[in-house]
């Protein structure tokens, strides 16, 4: 500890601490232009020097040690002084054309100026005359009001890994620009333009839309990934103008992705539904919600009494609140009897579930973001978390950066984490859970690990090491193309870099990873001791921001809400007591089986809220034919999607802006989606229209206010409640599930070989990309204008061997079907491989890949290449 | 490929820290200035990214962006060629070639460079070409100088 005085006020920091750091715990104010608590102090913009007593010099607070016994001022008439010279000397060149500025009313300079009363310039000289460049999509640079603080070439090199911006040339011309004068070109995370202290950088979507002093500020989390990061929602005369986030809140210290930040134009769309819609003869015709809630429940009813309970089913959305999702299942628990309730984890992330509950007893602790900053190894594996999850990779780089973690991709393509890595396995494509096997098995054999005894007392021990064992090296190299010496490497850093965590996404977009992964993640991790109880070494982030929230509220065939299983008679009857009627004693469908069932037409009613299965799910081919086979298709959603197309009913609902609701993130940490507009005028929340739905279908007598969703659900599922009311902001869920069962190991049932049908040489993997979520940011031209469509990612080798030369059009064709898209040449690819973003309708990746035969298993569809 | 004709550039340096200058100034001599592609390349095997490598080199004089003319034309501004008209020379060189200082004509055949003193100032205003020193300048002579380089190569 260091103890010092700053303006009289005696002050306590810990080591390491600059004289800022001490200054603001003393509730000192000193002006800084180029500090960032993200950011390495820098010292460049000299507004901060302090006079420390005995020092000749002045001494910038930012960059100097705070010690014992200073005794620091930092408002004497000199400091004043020389402050307002240093900003005589930034207007020297600094436009005064703050009238035009949107960085007007937030601008550090345009406050300081202010403070210190700089009302005359002593100095002149030349004003820069650089153009205006908004040559890219997302950012305008005015590099005559840079006032070269390096901020932004900072967090772009230093937080976000990336690098895109540098400062460039020497003197007077100095200028924070992309190198050779090019045009930016980078993810668009639009970090720079939110640390610009003045108006050099800012963003295109927000220009000349609204003066920053008249936008309602109001806290909310982010729609999009599972990340959870605290968002702003920044809005003016009932629009949402703009996305920020404060560095003192939430979870993801002021920063925010593409999608996070950019993704919000879609709220108010010139394509959202305004007015429910009726499947007429010829086209859709708008009717009114009163009617519209009476034929739909009259269609369900009449479906009920027809076919039974068992032929109606519901999809529930990761995108919506945990109320809304309880509503959804309650609906169809008790309003229409049936346990038919799934959702778009049935192809990802429920594999998670499905792995870690039979070996950790529950699914509680998965743990917090906190443990990637103790790991000492992080391993990735097949996953690109700087794109599906990008704060999240933030964090990861964090970790490498500051605390020396050692970062390890098994990928076999590169990213942006792979260029930071400290080492890159290049396995093939979805192997693995095979590398992971292989890891388990050197461990096991050579006794890498001084965890393993420990290991050795958990149940199914054995069998899990009979099941790694056939994973040799020889065996892995064989299946996965790791090289031996790589996988005993990987082995030995792994044991003995623990505290290590296993990061993998399990997303319903990637064929490449399910229920194997995480059973050879979850059981690598304890054997290293890494996992036991009252702590998981896993971290799987979720693809959307309700992923938890929603398999919690119970929107699964076999499960309850709080996680409880359906077959559980006392979570039935508690259920029961709080209903007022029981739920069905049998498990409903699944997603496959739904499908399945309306394909074969025993399944004759579908209520879709906010999700989109022509695009999203597999078999898009087979999608369709179920969904055309329904009498009744019924889709709750924001726009006329690919699958609203099919629907005889269209509801339009509110947007994450327009609502207010609880979602957890993928720490399982739950925050709140808050009304900042009024939803658009003829849509409606999911809750008021799900509210209703109940009372149509005389379940309860509707709710008046989320608040009273959340107060059933507490008195009903306390575990699950609790963690909902807005007291406990920030809570984590708590399941209903046995707390503290001892875990156990499960055993890996993986063959290893893949298995190619002739004529297909290509393994396709699909999944997200940075600058989309889902099919929603789709919606917003911003996000459209930098990732336009969804492009073929070949390797330079194949591309060459089939001449397919850049941005050409290709043919990629599986024993599904073919679609057309253009190609994207690219290092990141290995040879053999290529990879295909969803989000899009066309190329509608999704008619390319199969449906797996057996749930949490996917296999990397098999694909030919042709030229277009 | 450019990166074929600097991979041994690379190599003598890998594992070493510090070299991104000394990398820089080989990768110049070897191709006459820092192409982008260059960069790229150098970005990749040293794990620094392109703006990064961009600005330290642009920060030095030393080192060009842009391919250089076949001959270098330079053109002193210090100040006794500067005092003894080396102004107007510059103007009927940037008129002659049709680029401004710092520019490369269109055919690749010259770059024109303003300077400041070679330390020849006795025959100020000067002129260097390439490697030799033409004092007592004056527009038309430096005219023919050119036209001799040009018809050098016919």
């Amino acid at each position: 500890m260091r103890k010092l005085k700053i303006e009289g006020k005696e002050v306590q920091v810990s080591d390491g601490a600059t004289i800022l750091d001490a200054a603001q715990a003393a509730g000192v104010y000193i002006p800084t232009l180029c500090h960032d608590p993200r950011l390495t102090p820098y010292g460049a913009c000299r507004m901060c020097l302090t006079d420390v007593e005995g020092q000749r010099k002045l001494l910038p607070a930012c960059t100097s040690p705070a010690e014992d016994g200073m005794v620091v001022r930092v408002n004497t008439d000199y400091i004043k002084k020389l402050r307002r010279t240093v900003l005589e000397f930034l207007c020297v060149h600094h436009p005064l054309d703050c009238p035009v500025c949107d960085s007007a009313g937030e601008c550090s300079l345009q406050d300081m100026v202010f403070q210190n009363a700089v009302v005359a310039n002593r100095f002149k000289a030349e004003k820069k005359a650089y153009p205006v460049d908004s040559s890219n999509p997302l950012v305008e640079r005015n590099m005559n009001r840079c006032i070269l603080c390096g901020k932004c070439v900072r967090i772009c090199g230093e937080v976000q890994g990336v690098g895109a911006i540098g400062l460039v040339w020497r003197g007077f011309d100095t200028e924070i620009a992309p190198p050779y004068g090019r045009s930016l070109d980078c993810e668009f995370c639009g970090q720079c333009i939110a640390v610009c202290p003045v108006g050099a950088l800012t963003s295109k979507l927000f220009k000349y839309r609204a003066r920053s002093w008249l936008l309602d500020k109001t806290p909310s989390v982010c729609p999009h990934c599972s990340t959870g990061c605290s968002i702003s929602v920044e809005s003016m005369k009932g629009r949402v103008m703009r996305i920020s986030a404060e560095p003192g809140r939430g979870i993801n210290e002021g920063n925010l992705c593409p999608k996070g930040r950019f993704g919000y134009e879609f709220v108010h769309s010139p394509k959202r539904l305004d007015s429910p819609l009726q499947r007429g003869a010829k086209d859709f015709a708008r009717i009114e919600w009163s009617a519209a809630l009476t034929k739909a429940a009259e269609r369900l009813k009449e479906i009920r009494a027809k076919h039974g309970p068992a032929s109606i089913g519901a999809i529930a959305s990761p995108r919506i609140t945990i109320e809304e999702n309880y509503l959804l299942q309650k609906l169809m628990r008790i309003g229409l009897a049936t346990n038919n309730i799934d959702s778009i984890a049935a192809y990802g992330y429920r594999a998670l579930y499905d792995g870690l509950i039979p070996m950790f007893g529950s699914i509680d602790g998965l743990p917090e973001y906190s443990g990637i900053s103790a790991a000492r190894t992080i391993l990735v594996a097949g996953s690109n978390v700087t794109e599906t999850n990008p704060v999240v990779g933030n964090f990861i780089l964090k970790a490498k950066k500051t605390k020396g973690a050692r970062v390890i991709c098994v990928n076999p393509r590169g990213s942006k984490l792979t260029r930071h890595a400290n080492a890159w396995i290049r396995n093939r494509p979805g192997t693995e859970a095979a590398v992971l096997a292989g890891i388990s098995a050197l461990i096991i054999r050579d006794k890498l690990s001084p965890k393993l005894d420990e290991a050795r007392r958990l149940p199914g021990f054995d069998e899990f090491a009979k099941s790694v064992a056939a994973f040799t090296p020889e065996k892995v190299e064989a299946v996965a193309g790791v090289k031996p010496d790589e996988l005993k490497g990987l082995a030995r850093d792994f044991a003995a870099g623990s505290p290590a965590l296993i990061v993998f996404t399990l997303n319903s977009f990637e064929n490449s990873k399910g229920l194997q992964t995480c059973v050879a993640a979850a059981g690598l991790s304890l054997i290293t001791g890494n996992s036991g109880p009252g702590r998981i070494g896993l971290l799987v982030p979720g693809e959307t921001c309700n992923m938890h929230g929603m398999l919690h509220a119970g929107a699964a065939p076999d499960l309850l809400p709080g996680l409880s299983r359906i077959a559980d008679r006392a979570a039935r009857e508690a259920m029961a007591k709080a209903w007022g009627a029981a739920p069905p004693e049998a498990a409903g469908l699944g997603m496959e089986e739904m499908i399945s069932a309306a394909e074969k037409g025993t399944l004759k009613a579908l209520y879709v809220v906010g999700e989109n299965p022509m695009v999203n799910f597999p078999d898009t081919a087979r999608v369709r034919r179920a969904l055309e086979k329904l009498e009744f298709l019924l889709v709750q959603d924001l726009f006329m999607t690919e699958t609203a197309r099919l629907a005889h009913l269209v509801l339009p609902a509110a947007s994450f802006a327009e609502k207010s609701g609880a979602v957890a993130n993928a720490e399982m940490r739950v925050s709140r989606f808050v009304q900042a507009v009024k939803p658009l005028n003829g849509a409606f929340e999911d809750w008021k229209i799900l509210s209703n739905l109940c009372c149509v279908l005389g379940v309860g007598e509707g709710y008046g206010s989320v608040a009273e969703i959340t107060g059933e659900i507490r008195r009903a599922v306390p575990a699950l409640g609790d963690a909902l009311s807005p007291a406990a902001e920030g809570r984590r869920l708590g399941s209903q599930a046995a707390q503290g069962t001892a875990p156990s190991f499960k055993a890996l049932s993986l063959d290893g070989a893949a298995k190619r049908p002739d004529g297909f040489p290509f393994s396709l993997l699909t999944g997200a990309m940075l600058n989309h979520s889902g099919t929603v940011t789709r919606m917003g031209d911003g996000l459209m204008k930098v990732s336009p469509k969804a492009v073929l990612w070949i390797s330079p080798e194949d591309a060459k061997a089939l001449q397919i030369p850049d941005a050409s059009t290709v043919k990629i064709a599986s024993e599904k079907g073919q679609v057309f898209a253009e190609a994207k040449v690219s290092e990141t690819m290995p040879k053999g491989a290529v990879f295909l973003p969803v989000h899009f309708e066309t190329p509608a990746v999704n008619s390319l890949v199969g449906h797996s035969p057996r749930a949490g298993e996917k296999e990397v569809s098999a694909v030919k290449i042709e030229k277009g | 490929m450019q990166e074929n004709r600097i991979d041994d550039v690379l190599a003598a340096f890998r594992g070493k820290q510090g070299s991104l200058i000394p990398i820089l100034q080989k990768v110049q001599e070897r191709l006459g200035f820092l192409s982008g592609e260059s960069i790229s390349f150098i970005s990749k095997a040293l794990r620094i990214s392109e703006s990064e490598i961009f600005g330290v080199a642009s920060f030095y004089a030393q080192f060009r962006f842009t391919k250089p003319g076949e001959h270098c034309v330079k053109v002193c501004l210090g100040t006794a060629c500067h005092v003894r008209g080396g102004a107007l020379i510059m103007d009927a060189m940037e008129r002659e070639l049709g680029v401004p200082a710092g520019g490369t004509t269109p055919d690749f055949k010259f770059t024109l460079e303003r300077v400041a003193c070679f330390g020849s100032c006795a025959l100020a205003p000067v002129i260097v070409t390439d490697k030799k020193v033409h004092g007592s300048m004056t527009p038309a002579k430096a005219k023919d100088i050119l036209d001799q380089y040009r018809r050098r190569q016919g």
